[in-house]
């Protein structure tokens, strides 16, 4: 093997792993900002694949007939690399700047997870330049004779290579251990210390090649100095988007090879730039957080439960002071919340530490499939909104089918829903029962009852590290008490604000939206593509 | 064929040595145009695969991160592998390249249209399996159809660097409209195919494209074939 072939070989390497560590990158940033939309992977994949071709396209203009000897291929290759890897770092405080022109409130219609998508052209651009390194490493490297082919596909074997390093170094240890603007920044640097290889290997001389060296480490300098300030606050700005105000920041941000976890100033919990709960266990009427204290209402005694989706903690730790329940298990995708975001908050921190508590990292539908023989008297799943990216894999009925295998003889099934018509269709295909509770499904493979004394004495029981949720001595807590059980009033009310509502299954099945709707599968996707 | 490209082929010495080694001369009579419409076809039935492959098998096996990286790396191993394979091929003596080329293509169909069927079928075999078997199954369900797809590219420029004898023209011609075609089959898999079709009937989708590609080539191939000398 000859010393350029090998040259061009370290070359295509380098170049997959940069581009592929910029794709991860820009996955999550555009998985953020389009609040996990299940195309917005798609979407990115494509403009980015769309750049790399067009920047292919574009070497043909850089290439002559001399077969790679002339090092102005070389010289156009370094600019390339170096406006690649200046415009790449610059994508995702571009992007963040850009997105608080979206309005906040258009987000979960789609519509403004849209207008994220206009900004996709620098995304375009850097792949484009990118893009035209691999035809011109080719064209500089490989002879046109009949070993053409097999040349090529060293080369691309060598870019896969870098690529599927830069996926798995940049994906699941670089995400665990640095944050974006690190990531960028570092990535930044090994484009342009390649940039500048590359310029000393295309035998510029003297004060030509000075001149390039000094254009590198200018901006080299250039991105060391302004990092700092582009991406501070770049979550914010990608979250809040129109409503980012200048100097707000959240509470905590955790960047894990999982995902984005933000919680805000107010304990809200946001995962992958969405809504995803709250820290506080507190009850009061029309407080949502009545649907987990719930269950005793429904079950005589849930004693052994499964919580699908730990989160912030908050309902899991409703229910681990559920006097009835002797046993959890907390089945959770992302490691980062039980590591990094439940340990700093004194009102949940406590599961981890609970006995009742087990605490899974593994994914949901796994962790059923590969525990046939458990049985619950409750699984508890507060999933996240149905439009999202891999929200049909918890709301399908292949899915609802195997919580019901798991369910012991009269066991419940409460999940959120989140106003799916889909999904309370499905359920009420797979389930004998079926309630709306707000906007949660509780469901069972046995009719469901309610019992009104059961749920006053388990909520008047309820005490959170020696201090009641009700105090029984205070008659404003005993007023609260009552009015939140006045939600059993309700059961078979259609006309009912819905904090206070609990559908029965005649009146599912009377609601022209839930009867016309589609059931959700594995096969068909469910919300996730396209909103209805 | 484009009549540029004929010009060269016949002009050029280069290609005397060139088909007796490794050339087609036959498949030679396809048009260019024609090739790269295929190859572009090629490149969104690719997308398409990955989107829903991707997407299945994270359904049957879990949307971990150690799933994630299993599909990654599956596909890269794949693409990487089947190029190697593709190149190795591509400079034997008297290979019909193009011939080679529809094969993959009708043969990535076939898996394709089995696929799905077929994760399934091993998603319930490896039920209560360890991570390293469930693994190692999955990279082999997406490494088989991946190395067909990762031979294709080496085994078009052998075959256009035999017309042309230009190889950045060839890598970046036939580059482009492969990676064209794998950008439009990404937008089209989310924005219009996954959530009107659902998976299998996109999955059917990508394996007509296939096919179409593949059929394609071997008509180009006969009519080129019963061309008197």
């Amino acid at each position: 093997m000859n010393p350029r072939f090998l040259a061009a070989l370290l070359l295509v390497t380098l170049t997959g792993f940069i581009s592929l560590s910029y794709e991860i990158c820009w996955v999550r940033l555009y998985s953020f900002v389009t609040a996990s939309r299940a195309w917005a992977f798609g979407a990115m994949l494509g403009t980015y694949l769309i750049g790399l071709a067009l920047g292919s396209l574009w070497s043909l203009r850089f290439q002559d007939a001399d077969n790679g000897n002339n090092p102005k291929h070389l010289r156009a290759l370094s600019l390339f690399v170096l406006a690649a890897n200046t415009i790449g770092f610059l994508v995702a405080p571009l992007v963040s700047w850009l997105a608080t022109l979206i309005p906040y409130q258009s987000v979960e219609t789609g519509q403004g997870a849209v207008m994220a998508l206009a900004t996709l052209p620098l995304i375009a651009i850097s792949a484009a330049l990118l893009g035209a390194t691999l035809p011109l490493i080719c064209h500089f490297a490989i002879a046109p004779d009949e070993k053409a082919g097999a040349r090529l596909s060293y080369l691309y074997l060598g870019n896969i290579i870098g690529s599927g390093a830069g996926s798995l170094l940049t994906g699941f240890i670089l995400m665990d251990h640095l944050q974006m603007q690190q990531i960028s920044v570092l990535l930044a640097f090994l484009g342009l210390i390649l940039s500048a290889g590359i310029a000393f290997y295309s035998k510029l001389h003297g004060i030509q090649l000075a001149k390039r060296l000094a254009l590198t480490a200018i901006a080299g300098l250039a991105i060391l100095i302004t990092a700092p300030y582009l991406f501070n606050g770049l979550f914010e700005r990608l979250q809040l988007k129109s409503s980012y105000h200048h100097d707000e920041r959240f509470d905590l941000i955790v960047e894990s090879r999982f995902g984005v976890v933000t919680i805000d100033r107010n304990r809200k919990i946001y995962g992958g730039g969405i809504y995803d709960g709250y820290i506080g266990t507190g009850l009061k009427p029309g407080s949502w957080m009545v649907r987990p204290y719930f269950l005793s209402a429904v079950h005589p005694a849930p004693k052994k439960v499964l919580v699908i989706g730990l989160s912030g903690g908050t309902w899991t730790q409703i229910l681990a002071h559920n006097p009835h329940v002797e046993n959890i298990t907390a089945v959770e995708i992302n490691a980062a919340y039980s590591e990094r975001v439940i340990p700093r908050y004194a009102e949940v921190r406590s599961i981890l530490t609970n006995p009742k508590v087990e605490i899974v990292i593994d994914d949901g539908r796994r962790w059923l499939r590969n525990h046939p023989e458990e049985k619950f008297d409750a699984v508890i799943a507060n999933a996240t909104y149905h439009w999202r990216e891999h929200a049909s894999s918890l709301l399908s009925r292949e899915f609802m089918e195997q919580v019901k295998a798991h369910l012991n003889p009269g066991g419940i099934y409460l999940f959120n829903a989140t106003g799916s018509d889909r999904a309370a269709k499905t359920a009420l295909e797979v389930f004998p029962d079926c309630a709306l509770l707000l906007n949660n499904i509780l469901a069972s493979n046995a009719p469901l009852s309610y019992d009104k004394d059961r749920w006053r004495k388990t909520l008047a029981a309820y005490n959170y590290e020696g201090k009641p949720l009700f105090e029984s001595s205070n008659g404003k807590d005993l007023e609260n008490l009552e009015e939140i059980l006045s939600i059993i009033d309700n059961l078979g009310v259609r006309e009912v604000a819905t904090e206070k509502r609990l559908w029965t299954r005649e009146i599912l099945e009377k609601d022209s939206g839930t009867m016309k709707a589609r059931p959700i599968t594995d096969d068909n996707l469910g919300h996730e593509f396209w909103y209805h | 064929m484009g009549p540029k490209l004929m010009t060269k082929a016949t002009t050029s010495p280069a290609l005397d040595n060139a088909s007796t080694q490794g050339s087609d001369t036959h498949g030679l009579g396809i048009p260019q145009r024609a090739l790269f419409l295929i190859f572009t076809l090629s490149g969104i039935s690719a997308l398409f695969y990955q989107l829903i492959w991707q997407r299945a098998l994270l359904t049957i096996f879990g949307s971990n991160i150690e799933s994630v990286t299993v599909v990654v790396s599956a596909f890269m191993l794949g693409l990487g592998i089947g190029s190697i394979a593709g190149g190795a091929i591509s400079k034997r003596p008297g290979t019909q390249l193009l011939l080679i080329f529809a094969t993959v293509e009708i043969a990535i169909g076939i898996y394709g249209a089995f696929s799905l069927h077929l994760f399934q079928w091993v998603g319930h075999f490896t039920a209560n399996s360890g991570t390293f078997q469930t693994g190692l199954l999955t990279l082999t369900l997406i490494l088989i159809p991946t190395l067909l797809m990762g031979s294709t590219l080496p085994l078009l420029v052998a075959h256009c660097v035999n017309v042309s004898k230009n190889v950045g023209r060839s890598v970046s011609t036939l580059y482009f409209v492969n990676t064209l075609g794998a950008g439009i089959g990404a937008f089209l898999a989310a924005f219009v195919f996954l959530g009107m079709l659902g998976l299998t009937r996109s999955v059917y989708l990508a394996v007509t494209l296939n096919l179409l590609a593949g059929v394609t080539i071997l008509y180009f191939r006969r009519k080129d074939a019963s061309r008197p000398a």
